[in-house]
């Protein structure tokens, strides 16, 4: 048997990885509180005063600075900012001991706490824990700090549990818990009551008005931007989705509903949106609404037809929901039943034509709807008034119904007392303005403040002067109502009550029109216009009987279009209303705004 | 169930007359755009609509289908 010779060793030899031999230790301590209670910020305070004194006082270290994270959990490390620069320092060479109080002020987190003390083990940095009086790179293995750091996360974990029951609590007896106030609603801490803020609520009545009328999220979403309204948080832009979140939050109708995302865990710090996993509380009535409840639900009624998800479909395709022009999403082929869509054929040239075309044909293949053929629009809107005048009698007592609300209507309007207010408002503007250039010529105030200062001025006296001059129009008129009633009267009793495509008119009363179909013996006629009314009623006609008369062309050589391809007129209640708002019903964006504008009825 | 979804045949058709009118007296510059804008939101008030898309069909039971064909009496015409 050979012989094992034992040499023996000596203990640590000195330091390894190093390559020299510190006499004394650079010590920096770590302190953190996680709220910014009142004994909190004491104990922080205390902790740093502690440390400070006792690193200092001792011989064998050197003060290598305090890191400390103030009203900050320990569960994650990625906003604890000193932490970071503490392990950086540590990573540097820069630092050879940390001392802190315990497990818990280092992490609350067990992988957290080990993945770091191991790193700086690796660099040869201790930590030591003073409750638990552990020195990481001395001790003998880490299950002890392994329990002890499992003890400090169970320690959150159970907080966590405590805090979730406590805010479930409130929710049952039906107090906000985690709000901050939304658009059109300020939110009273104190109390924890909302009130309407009646300018915001202006903008929330126009978006849910703008999207019953068919408009969609990033339509509104610019309107808004034009009309130069910010959003709660001061934005100038008005995204698709903030649009769509006012859409679908129930607190504009007064309700309230609670536990709409929840925790996954104190640790990761996850919130999810609950669909279903836990309670959710819903109040009806909590607050003063700023939309009915009939103005509410036709808005998710609209929301779930745009929404409804493709695979759900029987034919995995979208059903798409448009309302950009009036005949968008009502037009349906006779032999496919897919909607049509709006084409231009020859469109730069003299001959352009707008037309509306099967959807199926045109994108998957004419061999997919062989029969269908392309309308032109201005066929369509010629049915329609032909169908209109059929539909409609020929009952007086409409007539007399409608002017009666006229007259009520226009008599309302006190057109005298808008009359002085903006006279007041004037004079206050041109006082404005004079003592503005006093203040110019005392050299009280500088150039560039008096120039932007007098341009709004300015702009503000030339609003009221044309305002005040439209209302005095408007009440030489009201002066002689009796004699325009009888006008009115004589007009509509006299020809066909619609002369014009008018897209209101047309929406009022069309489920949908159906293009093409077969004839009684199975022949397929690409040429009927079937009228689905809402009343219940269904009108056939041929498009051979509209569209005959020769296209027209301007003096540029360019075709005439249809009235209800405008799209210069800043109103039009024709199928295309205008370029930047697809149907602005009745108002001019570019150069109105919601608040204060007397001619604006939202 | 809203008043405008079971708003009857005859009460849509009203409804969208007088808004026809409305839009005729616009037409022929009878009524300014502030008028015009009042008296629709009137007529909304009064048949409790909030907007034309949102007024609701009447379920299609007894259906009065009505064939329209002018191009053939034209051609009759021609031929007599």
């Amino acid at each position: 048997m050979k012989t094992v010779e034992v040499i023996k060793g000596q203990g640590p030899v000195g330091r390894r990885g190093l390559g020299r031999k510190i006499e004394r230790l650079r010590v920096a301590a770590y302190c953190r509180v996680s709220t910014d209670s009142e004994d909190q910020l004491s104990s922080y305070k205390s902790q740093v005063q502690h440390y400070t004194e006792l690193i200092k006082s001792t011989n064998e270290w050197v003060f290598s600075g305090i890191y400390a994270d103030e009203a900050i959990t320990g569960t994650q490390t990625k906003n604890r900012e000193d932490f970071q620069r503490l392990i950086n320092d540590c990573m540097n060479g820069e630092i050879d001991l940390v001392v802190t109080k315990s497990i818990s002020r280092f992490a609350r987190n067990t992988l957290d706490t080990l993945r770091y003390v191991r790193m700086l083990k690796e660099k040869n940095v201790a930590v030591f824990f003073e409750e638990e009086n552990i020195n990481t790179l001395t001790m003998d293995g880490e299950l002890l700090l392994v329990i002890l750091s499992s003890v400090a996360q169970q320690e959150v974990e159970n907080i966590s549990a405590n805090v979730k029951k406590g805010l479930r609590m409130k929710m049952q007896r039906g107090e906000i818990v985690g709000f901050q106030g939304c658009l059109g609603y300020d939110y009273h801490p104190e109390d924890k009551s909302l009130t309407v803020n009646e300018d915001e609520a202006q903008i929330v009545r126009y978006i849910f008005q703008r999207y019953n009328e068919g408009a969609g999220c990033t339509i509104i979403g610019n309107e808004l931007k034009t009309l130069g309204y910010t959003t709660k948080h001061g934005h100038i832009e008005w995204p698709a989705s903030t649009v769509i979140n006012i859409i679908k939050n129930e607190k504009y109708k007064g309700d309230l509903l609670l536990g709409k995302t929840f925790t996954v865990d104190p640790i990761s710090k996850r919130r999810l949106v609950n669909f279903g996993e836990e309670d959710k509380f819903y109040i009806k009535g909590h607050h003063d609404p700023i939309v009915s409840e009939e103005v509410f639900a036709k808005a998710q009624e609209i929301l779930a037809k745009r929404g409804y998800p493709r695979r759900l479909n029987p034919d995995g395709k979208r059903e798409k929901y448009s309302r950009k022009y009036a005949f968008s999403s009502l037009l349906q082929c006779g032999f496919c039943d897919t909607t049509l869509s709006r084409r231009s054929w020859h469109a730069g040239a003299r001959h352009k034509k707008l037309i509306w075309q099967c959807t199926l044909a045109t994108k998957k293949g004419k061999k997919y709807c062989p029969e269908s053929k392309g309308i032109e629009e201005g066929i369509v809107e010629e049915a329609f008034l032909e169908a209109y005048k059929l539909l409609c009698g020929n009952d007086k007592s409409i007539v007399d119904d409608f002017l009666a609300l006229a007259e009520e209507t226009l008599t309302e309007a006190n057109v005298e007392k808008i009359i002085s207010r903006t006279e007041r408002d004037l004079v206050a503007a041109e006082n404005k303005k004079s003592k503005l250039i006093d203040l110019r010529l005392e050299g009280t105030i500088d150039d560039d403040a008096f120039s932007s200062k007098l341009f709004d001025l300015d702009n503000n006296i030339d609003t009221l002067k044309s305002t005040l001059n439209d209302l005095s129009v408007t009440k030489n008129q009201q002066d002689d109502l009796r004699s325009r009633i009888l006008g009115f009267k004589a007009i509509l009793e006299s020809n066909q009550v619609l002369e014009k495509f008018d897209r209101y008119v047309f929406e009022s009363i069309v489920e949908k029109v159906v293009i093409g179909g077969y004839e009684e013996g199975g022949t397929p006629d690409p040429g009927l216009i079937t009228f689905v009314f809402k009343t219940g009623y269904k009108q056939k006609l041929h498009k051979n009987n509209y569209g005959i008369v020769r296209r027209q062309f301007d003096q540029d050589g360019n075709a005439i279009l249809p009235s209800s391809s405008s799209q210069t007129e800043s109103f039009s209640a024709s199928s295309y209303a205008s370029a930047n708002t697809y149907r602005d019903g009745g108002i001019d964006v570019e150069n109105q705004r919601i608040k204060g504008k007397k001619n604006l009825v939202l | 169930m809203f008043i405008s979804e079971t708003m009857e045949a005859n009460t849509i058709l009203r409804y969208s007359l007088q808004l026809a009118m409305l839009s005729k007296l616009l037409s022929n510059e009878l009524i300014n755009r502030f008028e015009y804008e009042k008296i629709r939101s009137k007529l909304m008030e009064k048949y409790n609509v909030i907007s034309e898309i949102s007024i609701q069909s009447i379920p299609h039971y007894g259906v009065k289908s009505t064939m329209v064909d002018t191009h053939s009496e034209v051609k009759e015409n021609e031929n007599s």
